[in-house]
């Protein structure tokens, strides 16, 4: 698979900048991205997904490739089971049960399938939401403080669910978060802003 | 004596009941001209009298069968065209115009022009409708333009079709809007249906029943008439509440 390639990217909202000429590369396998708060890794992610677009420069890599993403907040569908959100994103609902159970069951949400997501825990949720963007059908998985509110009980089987996948399946990864734990655990390639 | 909530309330309600009906009775004693106000029990007689005749229930079929169907119109309408606007800039520059010169317009000189254009028969049902329509474009269009932008981006990056968009983001966030149009709108469709057959004339309606009343100096058969439009317009607003209650409950279940 290509990497995404980011050429001399800037981005600025409302007239303040947020990204300035940035260049990055993102390969196969899982690329961890760090940096203080504000710094602009979201604006990333969402130049990744395509949700914007930079005011300068060219990402290059991002053509026919299908995103797949762990939002900061949850995003889910709050009036449906957690089995409905992660079947929100497939194409074949009925074909893909067995699969969304399986995943929710290995995140630890066996007994809550048919739970609505409002009934749910943020922990909870959260795993909802990332078993959500692992069914979906991807190129490129974008994963935004995805062990954000999980307990310590629950991360390390959480990672370890993550990492599984990721070997499975020749992707590219890219995972943002605060805590270098968290990086050692996934493994990767660190990139820092 | 156990006495249950439900029955506790009913007697409430008897008892309020009770208590305006014997104010009404000492005001019309006091009055003393029946032309000016007509006693409660008289009212009551009349329309006891009333309910034991065809033309009676041929005009509340009639009115309800009319006032039903313009409101049925303008919800479909409504949402119909809140839709299209907020799927559309154009056609919300095109839509909006129109829609607030209906809302803006009074009812007299609406019926007038519904009068000429369309006929006595057609007043009830096109008067509700235009009178409920822009409620229901107003409601479902905000629905549609306040739904959470987070999971439509959410819908977006996953390339969810957009059946199961509508069906999974937009109606849930549509629907209270839905249902907030249909109870007002369906007491205003009663009200402005009725005046629309008593300005028009309309023969056979319970509007036109209360006109001829008003001209034949019958202040009994108005009074009766009137009785008749507030249990009905009762009526509709328990029978919708119950409706859209079960819809409600259904949704839940199904979800």
């Amino acid at each position: 698979m290509t990497p995404i390639i980011f050429k001399n990217i800037s981005k600025s909202f409302n007239g303040t900048p947020v990204l300035v000429n940035i260049n990055a590369v993102l390969s196969v396998g899982i690329t961890c991205l760090m940096g203080q708060s504000g710094i602009g890794k979201t604006t990333f992610a969402n130049l990744v997904a395509g949700l914007i677009l930079p005011d300068e420069g060219t990402i290059a890599g991002l053509e026919g490739k299908r995103v797949s993403y762990v939002f900061q907040e949850d995003r889910l569908l709050e009036h449906e089971s957690a089995l409905v959100n992660v079947l929100f994103v497939t194409a074949d609902a009925k074909k893909n049960t067995p699969r969304a159970i399986a995943l929710l069951t290995q995140a630890g949400l066996g007994e809550s399938v048919n739970k609505k997501a409002a009934e749910l825990s943020g922990g909870m949720k959260r795993r909802t939401a990332l078993c959500r963007a692992l069914i979906a059908d991807y190129h490129v998985l974008i994963l935004d403080e995805p062990f954000k509110g999980l307990d310590e009980e629950t991360k390390p089987a959480i990672v370890e669910m993550l990492k599984q996948h990721v070997q499975q399946e020749e992707k590219i990864i890219l995972c943002i978060t605060h805590d270098l734990a968290e990086v050692e655990a996934l493994g990767g390639v660190l990139l820092r802003m | 004596m156990i006495i249950s909530s439900s029955f506790r309330k009913f007697l409430t309600v008897c008892a309020v009941a009770l208590f305006w009906l014997l104010v009404w009775e000492g005001v019309a004693a006091w009055v003393g001209a029946t032309i000016i106000l007509v006693p409660p029990r008289m009212a009551f007689a009349r329309l006891f009298t009333l309910a034991q005749t065809l033309e009676f229930w041929l005009a509340i079929f009639t009115s309800l069968r009319r006032i039903m169907l313009g409101f049925a119109l303008a919800m479909f309408t409504g949402i119909f065209l809140a839709t299209g606007a907020a799927a559309s800039k154009i056609f919300r520059h095109i839509i909006l115009p129109a829609i607030n010169v209906l809302n803006a317009m009074p009812l007299a000189s609406f019926v007038i022009l519904v009068l000429f254009m369309f006929g006595r028969e057609n007043l009830s049902i096109v008067v509700p409708f235009v009178m409920v329509m822009p409620i229901a474009f107003h409601n479902v269009y905000k629905g549609i333009t306040t739904t959470d932008p987070a999971l439509l981006e959410m819908a977006h990056v996953f390339r969810v079709p957009l059946w199961k968009r509508i069906r999974y983001i937009y109606l849930h966030s549509v629907r209270p809007f839905i249902f907030s149009a249909a109870t007002i709108g369906i007491g205003f469709a009663w009200k402005s249906g009725i005046s629309a057959e008593l300005i028009g004339v309309a023969r056979g309606t319970i509007g036109g029943y209360l006109h001829r009343a008003q001209i034949s100096i019958q202040p009994i058969d108005m009074y009766a008439w009137t009785i008749a439009i507030i249990t009905l317009s009762y009526a509709i607003d328990k029978c919708f509440y119950l409706m859209l209650g079960r819809g409600i409950k259904n949704d839940a279940h199904n979800l």
